[in-house]
């Protein structure tokens, strides 16, 4: 039994938060943005498996805004790009 | 007997707090630090009466902020000496997961607790149906639906408070997901620590670093040791693990108890946000926003402003006519009356600018601007938020200051009540005034249009504000360094201001202004008067009473000092005057230049009088346009404003700030005024 396969068609799904296309909604799968802020966006619900959706980017891209478990978040681009989702 | 109120900001706290209290709450400041508490009393249906205490809006207690920090310091008996009796969580209907996630922070801590679900009104039109019993049930504690704003469930609150002060309930113990080796190393330190175990992992995910816990460095050593082969136990921190841990937990108490299916967006927010976040549109409604918040504050409230100054103004002639020439006329009229009068003034400001800042807070809109505005005012290190005190700062610093309230971070608040006095404020507009109508009324207009005297007035608005991002800029590089705020932050569903939480906010602002920060406005400005006025009170003429006075003196001794600005010792005592509030100058020079002290800035009368005014040893006039424009600068830069001075006082709760303000922008001042005047010579003007 080969595992190969099944593993290169979730890297290809794999992406960004900050790479989503507004409209588009996605599972966390890992939150690498470090330290505190970190901390604090799994605080606010951030955390593994939780769905995501990217509501709109800001004046020329930055900051976001995502809507997550029933509610609006706002976050920078710079830790969006650090938190992995899959479709 | 103490019950906190906790839960997340815009979770409803204060509507609920209002609701249960009346109007009576003592607002007050927590020791030490600029979060601001309320307590009041509240009657429970058993007869008894508890202290109501409300604690900083936060999503979480483990102190990684200020809010956070004082929260977890209440609830641990530690700020107040006293542990709360019972702790009511206020849990938005409409944002359950996020809501639970505190009240699984309060389980943890051991605290007594009733869940207040609010907002079981907006959850009804949403059709998201809670079902409480089981939620309850699941949790080990009471929880009571209810609208805070609409006065449902209030007397359910109550009574369920009423018994829980009898019966504690028995909250669920919730395993946060430690695994064997977790345990033995938490195990291994509440020996130490002679702490619980709970107690102990609290510490060990938070950011209190309290000698509470670890009286020693020995302790801290073995504390930081524990942290870090936590971390080493599995992959991601421990900190992380465990935040994990409750929403897993969460997941499992909401499944079932919530439809998550019918969890959507409120429709009426979405359709909204697609304007008012909208890259151009978005910015359009902004600016139009501001302008109605500038002009309201900046000439709606004039009439107002009028109005308290003929006031005075009236009461000063009774008391004129009343009271024969004498000491204590003067005092009264010039001293007390003037600083109560100077004081007043400002509140139709204050009213005004927090009526509508309020407007915007409670519909949801404030943090909108801040994420449009987040990309430019990340540039210098400041928040989306730090624009309204900002722009406000134009019509007048002292509501302005106030307004950095809204800015979560204490750092980032520093900075931005730092800065707002640079922004030119009203009171500085007599002084434009003045100086451009005396030496630049008469210059010819560039191609024929564009005033020389407008440019100039532009200019000094830009100088300021630049002067202002400027040092934001530095501040955040030195002394409040700080990474840029990460802008984290719940855009919340829009709501209809309460018209009552509305007018509440406000009159408790202008409250607050008056009783705090007038009396320092007040007893300054009689120490000014006193200045001003002795030793030479009984001299012929006002210009020889100010001459001789201690106020004169001192314009006389900083002359030396003053000259290489261009400034002689009249516009000396003018500086000296004008630190009670900036306009005072033209008064000032009013009545050093001997003519009628009511005198108006544009007056040609004192126009004439200053351009009259010749070097007798040169016969060149003293008051050129280079001067005009030293004088200016300095005081689009000088800190002279009392009223701010005492508004900084309060808001950071330490003389430090202002003191390091009033000392960096005079001297800041003076060397732009220096090298305007030096420059200008060595130029040839
Ligand atoms: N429809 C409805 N609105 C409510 C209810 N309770 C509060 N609100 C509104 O929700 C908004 C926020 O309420 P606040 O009481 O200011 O919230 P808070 O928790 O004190 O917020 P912070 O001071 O930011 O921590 C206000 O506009 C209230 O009028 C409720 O039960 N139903």
């Amino acid at each position: 039994m080969t595992s190969l396969p099944l593993a290169a068609s979730s890297d290809a799904a794999q992406s960004t938060l900050s790479a989503l296309t507004p409209g588009t909604t996605a599972t966390v799968i890992a939150v690498d943005v470090p330290g505190e802020v970190g901390e604090r966006l799994m605080e606010m619900g951030m955390t593994r498996g939780t769905r995501v959706t990217l509501v709109r980017r800001g004046f020329l891209g930055d900051p976001l805004q995502v809507n997550l478990r029933g509610y609006m978040l706002t976050l920078r681009k710079a830790q969006a790009r650090l938190i992995r989702v899959t479709a | 007997m103490q019950i906190a109120i906790a839960g997340n900001p815009n979770a409803g706290k204060s509507t609920l707090f209002n609701a249960v209290t009346g109007a009576r709450a003592k607002v007050g400041n927590y020791p030490g630090v600029t979060v601001e508490r309320k307590i009041a009393p509240v009657a429970l249906p058993s007869g008894q009466t508890a202290q109501l205490i409300d604690l900083p809006g936060c999503y979480s207690l483990v102190a990684r902020s200020a809010e956070e920090e004082i929260a977890h310091h209440v609830l641990t008996g530690r700020l107040t000496g006293e542990r709360p009796k019972l702790v009511v969580c206020v849990a938005d209907a409409t944002n359950l997961a996020r809501a639970l996630y505190l009240v699984l922070q309060l389980i943890e801590l051991e605290v007594p607790l009733v869940v207040a679900l609010n907002m079981i009104d907006v959850a009804e039109k949403r059709r998201l149906k809670i079902d409480h019993v089981e939620l309850s049930r699941r949790l080990g504690v009471p929880v009571v639906p209810l609208s805070a704003r609409y006065g449902q469930g209030l007397e359910t609150l109550l009574r369920t408070i009423d018994d829980a002060l009898v019966a504690p309930s028995k909250p669920q113990r919730f395993p946060l997901g430690l695994t064997e080796a977790d345990g033995i190393t938490i195990a291994a330190l509440t020996g130490d620590l002679k702490r619980t175990a709970g107690d102990v992992t609290w510490l060990l995910t938070s950011n209190l670093r309290d000698l509470h816990f670890a009286e020693n460095d020995d302790l801290e050593k073995r504390v930081a040791a524990a942290r870090q082969s936590l971390d080493a136990n599995t992959p991601g921190s421990f900190s992380r693990r465990v935040i994990e841990a409750r929403y897993t937990i969460i997941d499992r108490l909401i499944d079932g108890v919530l439809d998550a299916r019918l969890v959507t967006e409120d429709s009426l927010t979405t359709r909204v946000d697609k304007v008012l976040l909208h890259p151009i549109w978005g910015f359009v409604v902004f600016m139009l926003t501001m302008m109605v918040v500038f002009q309201t504050i900046f000439f709606w409230a004039q009439p107002f402003m009028d109005g308290v100054e003929w006031l005075i103004g009236a009461l000063a002639d009774q008391l004129n006519a009343l009271i024969p020439e004498s000491l204590t006329r003067s005092l009264l009229i010039n001293g007390l009356l003037a600083g109560v009068g100077s004081v007043l003034v400002f509140v139709p400001q204050i009213a005004f600018l927090f009526l509508l800042l309020t407007l915007l807070e409670e519909s949801g809109y404030l943090a909108r601007a801040a994420f449009l505005l987040d990309r430019v005012m990340r540039r210098v290190g400041l928040h989306g938020k730090a624009f309204v005190p900002l722009m406000s700062g134009f019509a007048c610093a002292v509501p302005a200051i106030m307004a950095a309230r809204t800015i979560e971070s204490r750092r980032d608040r520093l900075v931005t009540i730092m800065v707002t006095p640079f922004m030119s404020c009203s009171a500085r507009l007599p002084i434009y005034v003045l100086v451009i109508a005396a030496v630049f009324s008469s210059s010819p207009k560039l191609g024929g249009v564009v005033s020389v005297g407008g440019l100039v007035m532009a200019a000094m608005y830009l100088v300021g504000f630049l002067a202002g991002l400027a040092t934001a800029f530095v501040l955040k590089r030195t002394a409040l360094k700080a990474p840029p705020p990460p802008f984290i932050m719940e855009l919340p569903t829009y709501k209809m201001p309460s018209a009552k939480a509305v007018a509440r906010l406000v009159i408790e602002r202008c409250r607050v202004f008056v009783t705090q920060t007038g009396v320092v406005i007040v007893a300054l400005s009689v120490i000014l008067w006193a200045l001003l006025t002795f030793p030479a009170h009984d001299a012929a003429t006002d210009a020889e009473r100010l001459e001789r006075s201690f106020g004169g003196t001192l314009g006389h001794v900083i002359e030396p000092v003053i000259a290489p600005l261009g400034f002689d010792w009249r516009i000396g005592i003018g500086l000296v005057a004008s630190f009670a509030a900036r306009e005072v100058l033209v008064s000032t020079l009013g009545q050093v230049y001997a003519l009628d002290a009511d005198v108006e800035p544009d007056s040609p009368a004192l126009r004439d009088a200053l351009l009259a005014d010749r070097d007798p040893a040169t016969g060149k006039p003293r008051f050129t346009p280079l001067v005009g424009v030293s004088l200016m600068v300095f005081f689009v830069l000088a800190m002279q404003c009392l009223s701010t001075v005492a508004t900084v006082k309060r808001e950071t709760n330490s003389w430090r700030w202002p003191i390091a303000q009033l000392i960096y922008m005079n001297t800041l001042a003076y060397l732009a005024s220096l090298l305007v005047y030096q420059g200008g010579r060595a130029l040839g003007f």
